[in-house]
């Protein structure tokens, strides 16, 4: 009797494996989808542009990438949730609509925590505080000091009230203790067009628009904000040194719905990985202000669950109100 | 400094594949744009543009733009994105050369839908609606695609020579439009929107009216409120304006012309001339050169500049032009100024990009983005430091608009063609492409929707006798218009007399106001009525 019970009980270990190990092989047996919630040209569009396609070599079938714009994202990740979960359809996600939108915006139809299955950090980004170049200010300390001693009059320009760069120098604003015009813009184009002409003192930025007008002298880098000093601008002092404690980063990765198989999950998470790392692009990422750091979907899952908290926090911290 | 190498090795890379060594101190601009410097630029331009995988691509572009062009819906903005996987692997040159051309040869191709059947096949063609199809009912749609082609063919070159001489200084120009005067520039902008209706005047601002009413749907940009989405996440964004303007001008026309069976003889019985006559091309060339100057103008202010200008190119024409009276019922110079305006726009856009790498619409953002991804941070040192690519792409352009016009004029008789399928056949499939062009904009089938029911609302506006025209306009402005004028007065911490105070935006608001006190004063308007009323 003993005997048959373990003997079953191999038979059902060795079916159940071997059933895994056949989805496994199985999968992918039709075209996967990438989702990308933003429109064609923008940063998680081209980089899920450039691994579709090796991915697809390897995978040995098509991988597409679909735009869904609208809603900062949230038209996209709403889809997204709510596909089947069999892998054929994960998406692209950043900082911005996982962990500050639910925060800033009341009509978020998706729980980021919940939600999605987190497949791979991909890159990971900082952010640039930039100022037009006839300024009395040609540092971040000056620039602290000149708007302490000109309440509310510095005018300082980011893309979209209670978007990502936004909340990132509110927070600067609360830990440096000083008061400042802010001016919400729709997109890095219209601002740099404005810093450079003169409408605007200063901006905060991603690295990728404002960067050729730097080299050119144009407008003037204040401070990167990541946590350590970027490889693109070696002497510069970050916006931490200056406000200890203070740092700005986002990040892009791939999600899924929730509820993934594991198997599928660790599969894409490899594939995703191994297209980001493999140096075409890599070196088109890094020429994007990018890093590339390919992480496991349990530390993704951790970022977010991290930063979600982080923005949670600074959101009431400056009183801002959810729209 | 990796990024300063990636930039030097894609640099090598551009001057590698052209093949062409580059001149150590080329693109020297700043100087006179005449001096032996700027000569052998185009020199060297033309030096790449002609090379044969260059001119190959140069064609495949014009190419895939002209019948994106055609194809209702269907804007160079989705073929551009879906096109830019495929340039990851050609030189950056080669690889802008054949965006480029699918940029201004959808320019050219969205002209023919405006005309054939009253569908704008791109925003900047709606203005060459309200002329061109009603020369085609006329049976002078031939007349009518060539007035098109060639405005679009003069205009193209021209711009191009601007692009090319004096894009330094006019991107500088770009750089003087703050808020302030873009909410001015959008005032005179409006203003000039009643001038294009050729109904009652009262009619018009209710539809200007409406259109800015529309515009208020979606997101502020100031607090992030959602503004009359009644919970529809897609309309967060806003109203999309492809769906409404081929709803309102495209599904209205194909509804309402179902009404009358026998209108149908008139349109195919009366195809005249292919060509224009003498007397055509008298009455082009000037709407031509004025639409030039106004697109090239307007071309290199980010926003809607492409479309204002072919908007306002009409609205000039209708105002001096001798045959003021014939507008709206198939005046030559209702479609030669516009599509001129519309296409030295597109060419003049490209300026705030290579010179300062600001984009000045979507399409020259995927542009950048393209660039990027070569490695190549678009900005002001890319023309003096990658003069392949600078005079290349100019050199190109000259080829592509020739290349364009060798294409355009032949076919214009096959497009007649098209008006003799009949209706049964052609509206149902104009109705699918619209359809499949929409639906690609952004995958969404919300945007199909808008389409129809707009297309119901189009079909009241012609019972009504509303144009729609003012509308779409004031439905683009307005958004623009409310962020500029928000944005001025935060940074002028609420004082509303920087409006006055600075001088382009105070000369924008004076000319609009000459603008409406034309249109008002007593004596033109009872002229007005008398002219236009009657039909």
């Amino acid at each position: 009797m003993k005997m048959k019970t373990v003997v079953c009980l191999v038979a059902a270990v060795a079916v159940l494996a071997m059933a895994a190990g056949v989805q496994a092989q199985a999968y992918p047996t039709k075209p996967i989808k990438i989702l990308v919630p933003f429109p064609p040209g923008n940063t998680v569009d081209i980089m899920s542009r450039l691994i579709a396609p090796k991915m697809s070599e390897r995978l040995g079938q098509p991988v597409i990438v679909e735009n869904r714009p609208g809603a900062s994202g949230m038209l996209g990740l709403d889809l997204l949730v709510k596909s089947p979960p069999d892998g054929y359809t994960f998406g692209a996600g950043q900082g911005g609509n996982l962990c500050v939108l639910p925060h800033t915006s009341k009509n978020v139809p998706y729980d980021a925590l919940k939600d999605f299955s987190p497949i791979a950090l991909s890159t990971t980004n900082f952010l640039v505080i930039v100022a037009n170049n006839s300024q009395p200010f040609k540092t971040l300390p000056e620039m602290i000091a000149y708007a302490k001693a000109n309440p509310g009059k510095l005018t300082v320009a980011t893309n979209g009230e209670g978007g990502f760069p936004h909340l990132g120098f509110e927070d600067l604003r609360l830990m440096a203790g000083f008061k400042y015009n802010y001016i919400p813009y729709k997109g890095s184009a219209q601002i740099l067009t404005d810093l450079i002409g003169g409408q605007i003192q200063v901006a905060m930025d991603g690295v990728m628009a404002p960067s050729p007008h730097i080299k050119s002298g144009r407008i003037i880098l204040l401070a990167p904000t990541g946590k350590s000093r970027p490889a693109l601008w070696p002497d510069k002092p970050t916006a931490g040194e200056t406000v200890p404690g203070y740092s700005s980063a986002g990040w892009f990765g791939f999600i899924g719905p929730a509820g993934m198989p594991k198997e599928i999950v660790g599969k894409l998470n490899e594939e995703i990985n191994r297209a980001m790392k493999s140096p075409d692009v890599a070196d088109k990422m890094v020429a994007g202000g990018m890093a590339v750091v390919a992480e496991s979907p349990k530390y993704f899952e951790e970022v977010i669950k991290r930063d979600h908290a982080k923005y949670g926090k600074l959101v009431r911290d400056i009183g801002f109100k959810p729209q | 400094m990796r990024r300063e190498r990636d930039f030097q090795s894609s640099a090598l890379q551009a001057g590698k594949v052209t093949a062409i060594p580059a001149p150590s101190q080329a693109a020297g601009l700043k100087e006179n744009a005449l001096d032996p410097q700027f000569l052998h630029n185009l020199a060297l331009g033309f030096g790449i543009a002609f090379q044969w995988w260059n001119l190959f691509y140069c064609l495949i572009g014009v190419l895939l733009g002209t019948l994106i062009g055609v194809l209702p819906g269907i804007g160079s903005v989705a073929a551009i994105a879906m096109l830019l996987p495929v340039t990851f692997g050609l030189s950056p040159i080669t690889a802008m050369i054949m965006l480029a051309g699918i940029y201004y040869g959808a320019q050219y191709g969205g002209s023919t839908t405006s005309i054939l059947v009253n569908i704008p096949g791109e925003a900047t063609s709606v203005a060459t609606c309200l002329d061109g199809y009603q020369m085609a009912r006329q049976g002078r749609a031939g007349p009518a695609l060539a007035a098109a082609a060639i405005g679009s063919f003069f205009a193209g070159c021209v711009a191009t020579v601007a692009v090319a001489m004096f894009a330094p200084p006019l991107a500088e120009v770009a750089l003087k439009f703050g808020p302030s005067e873009y909410f001015s520039l959008m005032v005179f902008g409006l203003a000039g929107a009643t001038v294009l209706a050729h109904g009652s005047l009262l009619k018009a601002i209710a539809m200007v009216l409406l259109g800015l009413l529309l515009g208020t749907i979606g997101t502020d940009a100031n607090s992030g409120v959602q503004r009359f989405s009644y919970g529809i996440m897609e309309l967060a964004d806003g109203i999309g304006f492809i769906g409404l303007a081929m709803g309102l001008f495209g599904i209205a026309e194909i509804v309402s012309s179902l009404e009358l069976k026998g209108s149908r003889e008139v349109f195919t019985s009366k195809i005249g001339r292919l060509m224009p006559s003498r007397e055509d091309f008298l009455r082009m060339w000037k709407p031509i050169l004025r639409g030039t100057a106004f697109g090239t103008g307007l071309g290199i202010l980010p926003g809607g500049g492409a479309m204002l200008a072919s908007f306002g190119a009409y609205a000039l024409e209708k105002k001096v032009s001798r045959y003021g009276h014939e507008f709206g019922k198939g005046a030559i110079e209702g479609v030669a100024a516009p599509e001129s305006a519309n296409n030295a726009a597109a060419q003049a856009s490209f300026i705030p990009m290579l010179t300062l790498g600001i984009p000045s619409n979507v399409v020259m953002a995927l542009m950048i983005g393209a660039l990027m991804i070569q490695g190549i941070a678009p900005g002001p040192q890319v023309m003096n430091e990658m003069p392949n690519l600078f005079w290349g792409l100019i050199a190109s352009m000259w080829i592509g608009n020739l290349m364009l016009i060798v294409l355009n004029l032949p076919m214009i008789g096959m497009w007649i063609k098209l008006l003799t399928v009949p209706y049964r056949f052609l509206y149902p499939s104009i109705l699918v492409f619209m359809a499949i062009g929409i639906y690609s904009m952004s995958n969404s089938p919300f945007d199909v929707l808008i389409m129809a029911i707009f297309g119901i609302i189009g079909v009241i506006f012609v019972k009504l006798e509303c144009e729609p025209a003012p509308l779409i306009l004031g439905l683009v402005l307005g958004p623009m218009m409310e962020e500029n004028l928000r944005r001025a007065l935060m940074i002028s911490q609420g004082d509303p007399t920087v409006l006055f105070t600075k001088p382009i935006s105070a000369a924008f608001l004076i000319a609009a106001l000459i603008l409406l006190g034309i249109v008002l004063a007593p004596a033109i308007r009872r002229k007005r009525e008398e002219v236009f009323v009657e039909d």
